[in-house]
């Protein structure tokens, strides 16, 4: 009774950081089952770095999914999108528009975010103004993106010169930005890593600390309420789109960076990996739930998996066999628990008993 | 009455929920050619009640007899094979099948022979004719079921129970969506079903209803069965006592408030072949009730008055400066709030919490360096009308969904008071609420007109029309057919004007008159 208003405030905190705590408890468990496995390989920076780098990529896309999947919606395009914006980006830099030469990093990066928000907001104007839905104004992209990169560059990468500046972006770690010699763990923290966590800083206020992050909610929630509530459905949803669109093309120009060329058989199926890291971090495909922690760690879950599977030596055909089945068993329970069914289960196993 | 005639008998029936014992040993018998009315509170266990009858829950104690007969029902299916039908609230109809498919759904007649794998759908149609004729219903069997309005639809489902032979059919709030035509026509149904010896089981809200078409009423409360009366014994004002376990004084709770300037005026409201030239004015403090049959276009002009639906043509002045209203955002802007009749679908955003219910028209307003929210302010304007409005939540956590309908239904007019709005539209505000609840809604509406709100009320329940409302507008066919006043309007001229059987051609002029008086 006599909480203030700051007390509650962070005991709503603390409840919204419980909801993503059995995914943190299950990839704290997964450390250390590959730690005990390999504890001389797991732990190495380098290796780490390849988890960060990883989780860069595939958290990159699934903070843009999130978005897109509280309001009810689905982006089945950023994987085709990673591709089409790392050749136009690398072409920008490298070979130039027709008559036009090629521009430096800089802008040519910012030509190419531009484009993947637009890209996204295209995507917005048909599933709000032409009611298209989500699924197949994407899936269009889809096919369309990775054409286009293909058409392009006549299927052949862009290929950058070892030692170009642009490849710091993708390859460079926290150490060769502060010059340090060595750094050890620390310094080993990919560049690419450092951007997500503050993309993800960005998002997450704009969920939880603006208007529009209330809005975004209540239109997946209830779209109609929403918009008799004054919300302006078509302006958030689009806003969705727009920026899962500017985080692929971000990803994309990362990923062109980090593998040194700019090629269109780049990021096949991320948009599908993208979509499972969401749902593991307890995103619901009926909208209107999801953090970006959650789409974090559901990202850092199937990298260390996939990380660790390649450490232990398990053949790749059985590691999409072992990633597909905690999909579905995350999944399962997950919407066991919200609703409330393990009432049933316990129920019947003390039946049994 | 004695054990061998009846029907159906169900004996110290009990069911707890987790946290809550939703029955404890209630009786029900039910007779051939009887009607049973069965009312309570929300909550009260009418539904869950039911619900064990038709196999929907399992009981935990108690014994049910049907036909004289101990019997278990184990499912929804072995209900009906026992000659059980429920038709709920919300039909259990596929919208996008024809009348005939849904009346056979998983029972389609076959061809015979090696036509078995076929359906026979002449015949499907013909029987299915012959079902909804039997109901009096003006349907054709082979029309989707989208197609139909809600009555016939319910209509449909009747027919449906028929022809699975059912011998109980319970009815769960069959008029909450019907006009008050609809509803004469849904009870003359009753009374033929009544005639060929089934036993109904009618669940309402509504008191009036009880008296016209049961011949005997049960009331639970709090899971108990409080009352048990035929229907010569009882009355309106015993029922209720019954119901709340108190004395409601009075139901409709109008305190006269002062009635000011003009406030909103409306000419010309036009959308085409749903409204047509709808006019009136609302002043400060005043409630105009609008009463119409279903389908008579009130919930339509409301919505083209907040701008949720596109208008053909039309002029809103607020306060005599005319404004522009294209969408939602624009009414809430010009200081309109709405209402809306479907609190689950419209209304709430029920996996939210009643915090961010109540703050999702003012977002903007409680924002520190413009886009910042600013937290502590919004939970204290949230607050603030919870404990106004006495809405019963534990925290403003609560997800919306977990509340009772009255406290879901004060949570959207806190939505809307917060926003302070000038006119508030409420369409249907006490539907599908409990008495208690419904009381402390009247008084609600009293208390915002006299803080000066104009207020636009739209309900189906006449009492309720004419208990509160100062002035009231009367559709019919999606024009004003009448305007009338407080003193003058009767349930008679209402239903009058509402049918078409009166027409006030002058009534869009009368009301401009009165304004400029």
């Amino acid at each position: 009774m006599t909480e203030t208003a700051r007390d509650r405030g962070k005991r709503r905190v603390r409840r919204s950081q419980f909801r993503e705590l059995n995914v943190l408890v299950a990839l704290f468990l997964l450390c250390l089952f590959f730690y005990w496995r390999r504890p001389e390989i797991f732990v190495k920076p380098a290796n780490l770095a390849v988890i960060m780098r990883f989780i860069a990529t595939f958290g990159m896309l699934a903070i843009g999914e999130v978005l897109i999947i509280i309001t009810g919606g689905i982006d089945l395009s950023v994987g085709s999108m990673l591709a089409f914006t790392g050749v136009i980006t690398a072409w920008m830099m490298l070979k130039g528009v027709g008559p036009i030469p090629p521009i430096d990093i800089i802008p040519a990066i910012l030509i190419t975010l531009v484009i993947g928000a637009l890209i996204g907001t295209w995507h917005g104007l048909f599933v709000t103004k032409l009611g298209i839905p989500p699924f197949i104004i994407t899936l269009g992209t889809y096919l369309i993106a990775r054409g286009l990169a293909a058409n392009i560059t006549r299927g052949y990468p862009q290929v950058f010169d070892s030692g170009h500046p642009f490849l710091i972006l993708g390859q460079g770690d926290l150490a060769a930005v502060l010059n340090l010699k060595g750094g050890g763990a620390l310094g080993a923290i990919p560049i690419s890593f450092l951007i997500l966590l503050g993309i993800a800083a960005l998002v997450s206020i704009i969920l939880n600390h603006t208007p529009l992050g209330y809005r975004i909610y209540a239109v997946g929630g209830n779209i109609e309420a929403a918009r008799l509530s004054g919300v302006n459905v078509d302006r958030v949803r689009i806003f969705c789109y727009a920026t899962s669109g500017f985080l692929a093309a971000l990803t994309g120009v990362i990923l062109a960076s980090r593998l040194g060329q700019g090629t269109p058989v780049v990021g096949a199926a991320y948009e599908l990996w993208a979509i499972a890291a969401a749902v593991i971090g307890g995103t619901s495909l009926l909208g209107g739930e999801g953090t970006v922690l959650g789409a974090i760690l559901g990202a850092a879950i199937m990298g260390v998996m996939q990380n660790g599977m390649v450490v232990l030596n398990i053949s790749s055909y059985v590691q999409d066999v072992i990633l597909g089945t905690v999909l579905v068993v995350a999944v399962v329970y997950d919407t066991m628990r919200r609703g409330g069914r393990f009432d049933f289960w316990k129920k019947w196993f003390s039946s049994q008993a | 009455m004695s054990e061998q005639g009846l029907i159906l008998r169900m004996e110290n029936i009990s069911k707890a929920f987790p946290g809550v014992q939703a029955l404890s040993n209630v009786d029900l018998d039910l007779a051939p050619g009887e009607v049973l009315a069965l009312v309570g509170e929300n909550g009260a266990g009418k539904s869950t009640l039911m619900k064990i009858l038709s196999g929907a829950y399992r009981k935990d104690a108690g014994r049910i007899l049907v036909n004289g007969r101990e019997v278990e029902i184990r499912s929804p299916y072995h209900a009906q094979q026992m000659g059980i039908a429920i038709i709920y609230q919300e039909f259990n109809l596929a919208p996008n099948q024809s009348a005939a498919a849904n009346i056979f759904i998983a029972r389609e007649p076959r061809r015979s022979g090696l036509g078995r794998l076929f359906v026979d759908r002449g015949r499907m149609e013909r029987e299915a004719q012959k079902y909804l004729d039997m109901v009096g219903a003006h349907v054709a069997a082979r029309t989707l079921v989208r197609d139909l309005p809600v009555a016939e639809q319910q209509m449909v489902e009747i027919a449906k129970a028929l022809a699975v032979d059912a011998r109980i059919i319970i009815m769960d709030e069959p008029t909450s969506a019907l006009g008050e035509d609809e509803v004469e026509t849904l009870f003359e149904i009753i009374r033929t079903l009544k005639e060929r010896g089934l036993g109904v089981i009618f669940i309402t809200h509504r008191l009036d209803e009880v008296f016209r078409i049961a011949d005997r009423v049960v009331v639970l409360r709090d899971g108990m069965r409080v009352g048990c009366m035929p229907i010569n014994e009882a009355t309106p004002d015993k029922l209720i006592q019954l119901m709340v376990g108190r004395e409601v004084k009075d139901l409709f709770h109008k305190e006269e408030a002062e009635i000011g300037a003009p406030l909103l005026e409306v000419r010309g409201l036009t959308r085409q072949g749903v409204v047509e030239n709808v006019s009136f004015t609302l002043r400060r403090g005043e409630i105009l009730g609008f009463a119409g049959l279903v389908g008579a276009g009130r919930t339509e002009t409301a919505r083209l008055l907040f701008g949720a639906d596109p208008k053909d043509a039309g002029e809103i002045y607020i306060e005599g400066k005319r404004i522009q209203i294209e969408s939602p955002i624009d009414a809430l802007k010009a200081g309109i709030g709405f209402v809306p009749e479907d609190r689950s679908k419209q209304g709430l955003v029920l996996r939210s919490s009643v915090l961010e219910n109540i703050a999702l028209p003012t977002l903007d307003r409680h924002t520190r360096l413009g886009a910042w929210l600013d937290h502590p302010s919004l939970r204290k304007t949230a607050q603030q009308y919870v404990d106004k409005l006495n809405i019963r939540t534990p925290s403003l956590e609560q997800k919306a969904l977990f509340l009772s309908g009255g406290n879901q239904q004060k949570t959207v007019v806190a939505k809307w008071l917060a926003s302070q709005p000038r006119v508030l539209i409420m369409d249907e505000p006490t539907r599908g609420i409990d008495v208690g609840a419904k009381a402390e809604v009247h008084a609600l509406i009293s208390q915002l007109a006299q803080a000066g709100l104009g207020i636009i009320m739209i309900s189906s329940e006449l009492p309720e029309i004419l208990g509160m409302s100062d002035r009231i507008l009367v559709m019919s066919e999606g024009r004003v057919a009448a305007i009338l006043d407080r003193a003058e309007a009767t349930q008679e001229t209402i239903m009058a004007y509402a049918s078409g059987e009166r027409v006030d051609n002058n009534a869009a002029d009368s009301a401009t008159s009165r304004t400029q008086r």
